[in-house]
């Protein structure tokens, strides 16, 4: 009884082994990648990391850090699960099975946390324009970042304000207070030529489109924010649903062993 | 009666956004259109009053083009290699105070313009916006349902495959 037991499952265990060890050479792919996306988001080329710092709602960057590790981590599982299905060994499953959920559930941690915090940022302008008004040319540590950061965003994407320069006009801010209204909003709004002069300070002032940038900076913010949070949140989803599978079928397996 | 009908000689409006400016309230001042052309040379008054206060009269502030560069009209010089055109889009009115309305109206020798009733932009503070969670994305809900539920799934049959396993033995 015994024997033919064992012999039935033989056949189906083998077929079983070669599927694991193909899931689980992709897996490591599938994880090696996801580090190297959440390396791309944690340098954050757009440099708008002070937009989120400064709010406190920056998980989209630790959610990146995280899986930074997880999907490293998840490389090394993978190669470690080829070992621990290829030996057939049910002491090497039962580890690799119970390290490969707990890496399951921080990475599943990283990407719920970073669609939360990307909700909270840019799910509409409100957050953004009223940082944006509070700390714009403020003084202390924030201040100074987030005006760089605006500063820098109104003349890479010309821009001004957060849905407009209208955002200026319609609410007092931190600037408005340091400056009066004779600058209805800062020159970074107006164009410059290439020497870096403003073109026509007095028209810029007056608000004549031709002399100043006249679209918002929300489009360009929350698409950068959007982009890092799909590399993390999406992608890290997709690689979780495959692990999930692959977990599924080693359960499986270790129960055949 | 002859009441019902109000002869303007001329319009006066609000600079928007089709005239070439991002708006033309203004949180302390506004921006006016011109009195046209065809008053050329005659030098324009503008009376201006707030609900409550008294008129204020501005006398003499430019005249009708061909117009003297004055400090308030707001004129866009547009020059590439070849040569420079300028043009006078409007006037701009200051020392207003802030979300109050008003009334103006130019006069231009025997000509009026209309009243046009307008008020300044109030400023609001910016500590009013309310910046909470807006409504929770599809996607967010889509990944945390799934992923909560996906692990709880792996959690409980893990614990059944050891379960077994043990109870195999």
């Amino acid at each position: 009884d015994r024997r033919t037991a064992t012999m039935a499952d033989g056949k189906g265990t083998t077929c079983l082994m070669v599927i694991l060890i193909l899931g689980n050479i992709f897996g490591a792919a599938a994880g090696l990648a996801l580090c190297a996306l959440a390396i791309w988001v944690a340098v954050d080329e757009y440099k708008l990391y002070p937009i989120s710092g400064v709010s406190g709602k920056d998980d989209i960057f630790a959610g990146a850090w995280i899986a930074i590790f997880t999907g490293f981590a998840f490389f090394c599982m993978c190669v470690f699960g080829i070992l621990a299905a290829a030996k057939k060994s049910r002491a090497l499953m039962l580890t690799y099975l119970i390290l490969m959920l707990i890496i399951y559930i921080f990475e599943c941690a990283s990407c719920i946390t970073a669609v939360t915090h990307r909700d909270y940022l840019v799910g509409n302008s409100n957050l953004v324009k009223k940082q944006m008004l509070k700390y714009y040319a403020a003084d202390g540590d924030s201040g100074s970042r987030i005006t760089l950061t605006w500063n820098k965003v109104m003349k890479e994407v010309e821009c001004c304000g957060t849905d407009g320069p209208v955002d200026w006009i319609e609410h007092n801010s931190t600037f408005r207070e340091k400056f009066g209204t004779d600058y209805p909003w800062p020159t970074h709004c107006c164009k410059r030529k290439n020497n870096y002069e403003v073109v026509n300070l007095e028209a810029c002032k007056n608000g004549q489109n031709t002399t100043m940038f006249t679209k918002g900076c929300f489009n360009h913010i929350e698409s950068v924010f959007s982009r890092y949070t799909w590399a993390i949140s999406w992608y890290g989803f997709a690689v979780l649903m495959f692990m999930f599978w692959l977990l599924i079928l080693a359960m499986v397996y270790y129960l055949m062993l | 009666n002859d009441s019902l009908f109000i002869t303007c000689e001329f319009q006066v409006s609000l600079l928007k956004e089709s005239d070439g400016v991002v708006t033309g309230r203004f949180a302390d001042s506004l921006l006016l259109s011109l009195p046209p052309c065809d008053l050329a040379t005659q030098s324009v008054t503008l009376e201006y009053n707030n609900t409550d206060v008294s008129v204020k009269t501005l006398v003499n502030i430019f005249k009708v083009l061909p117009c003297q560069l004055r400090r308030d009209i707001i004129s866009t010089i547009e020059n590439n290699a070849q040569f420079t055109t300028s043009r006078n889009l409007g006037y701009q009115v200051t020392n207003l105070t802030t979300g109050s309305t008003y009334r103006l109206q130019y006069v231009v020798g025997a000509e009026k313009s209309n009243i046009l009733e307008v008020s300044t932009r109030q400023v609001k503070d910016h500590n009013q916006i309310d910046s909470g969670l807006p409504a929770r994305s599809g996607a967010m809900v889509v990944i945390t349902v799934i992923l909560s539920v996906s692990m709880l799934i792996l959690l409980v049959a893990l614990i059944v495959t050891v379960a077994h396993s043990l109870g195999g033995d």
